[in-house]
């Protein structure tokens, strides 16, 4: 796999963890 | 870099989530002022709407300026469009079915249609430019003169000097770098450029 690929997949992984940390912090907060 | 997309993201979830709660409830909400509000914010709501906006706001500049940076390839791209089309999916889907009354809420299907429009275009221009010339790391874009790296052993005349010689194999081999790291060249593509380079200056 290409290096450019490797970044994209990285920062799709880092997107997706960032989703989850919304939804945490979402549902931490709001009531 | 991958820390400030990932608060990016966690920002648009957040506003994403914020919009529905307030949607959930009619469409509008207010706390304090002088009057007392008819329909009071859901608790936490408007400080994460707020706080998640400006927050994304300041990480997607962060994030952008990083990868052009670093020259690396970057989804800052797709950041516009999945703003429009995730609070312009939630406009269609509550004006579709809203909470309150029946039927279809025009007053939610309009901006909705505007947004996913607003997201939509942006979104099918990013992949046309995607398909016909990759993802190409911002910073990469940059020209960098070939030449040297392709030309050093044919292009240098005997007369020239070996401290000449020696720099010029250092640009080339500092450009190389360059376009090994931005994706351009692969590891196999960039070994055998270096060999070709280093064989050239013996």
């Amino acid at each position: 796999m290409s290096r450019s690929w490797r970044w994209i997949l990285l920062q799709v992984v880092a997107a997706a963890a960032g989703v989850w940390l919304g939804i945490t912090i979402f549902n931490a907060v709001a009531h | 870099m991958l820390g400030a997309l990932a608060g990016v993201a966690a920002s648009l979830t957040v506003v994403f989530l914020s919009m529905r709660a307030v949607m959930d409830i009619g469409g509008a909400c207010a706390d304090g002022g002088p009057f007392v509000p008819r329909q009071p914010c859901p608790d936490g709501v408007s400080g994460l709407l707020v706080g998640g906006i400006w927050i994304g706001i300041l990480l997607a500049l962060v994030y952008m300026g990083m990868a052009f940076r670093q020259g690396v390839p970057s989804l800052a791209g797709l950041l516009w469009p999945s703003l429009f089309i995730s609070l312009g999916w939630n406009f269609l889907d509550y004006g579709f079915d809203p909470p309150m009354g029946s039927g279809v809420a025009m007053g939610w299907l309009i901006p909705g249609i505007l947004f996913m429009l607003m997201g939509g275009i942006p979104l099918w221009i990013w992949l046309s430019v995607i398909r016909a010339k990759g993802l190409t790391p911002s910073a990469a874009k940059i020209p960098i003169p070939l030449q040297p790296v392709a030309g050093i052993p044919q292009r240098l005349s005997p007369s020239t000097s070996a401290p000449r010689v020696a720099a010029d194999l250092a640009a080339a081999l500092e450009r190389l770098d360059v376009l090994h790291r931005s994706g351009a060249l692969d590891d196999s593509e960039y070994k055998a450029a270096k060999r070709r380079a280093i064989a050239g200056e013996s």
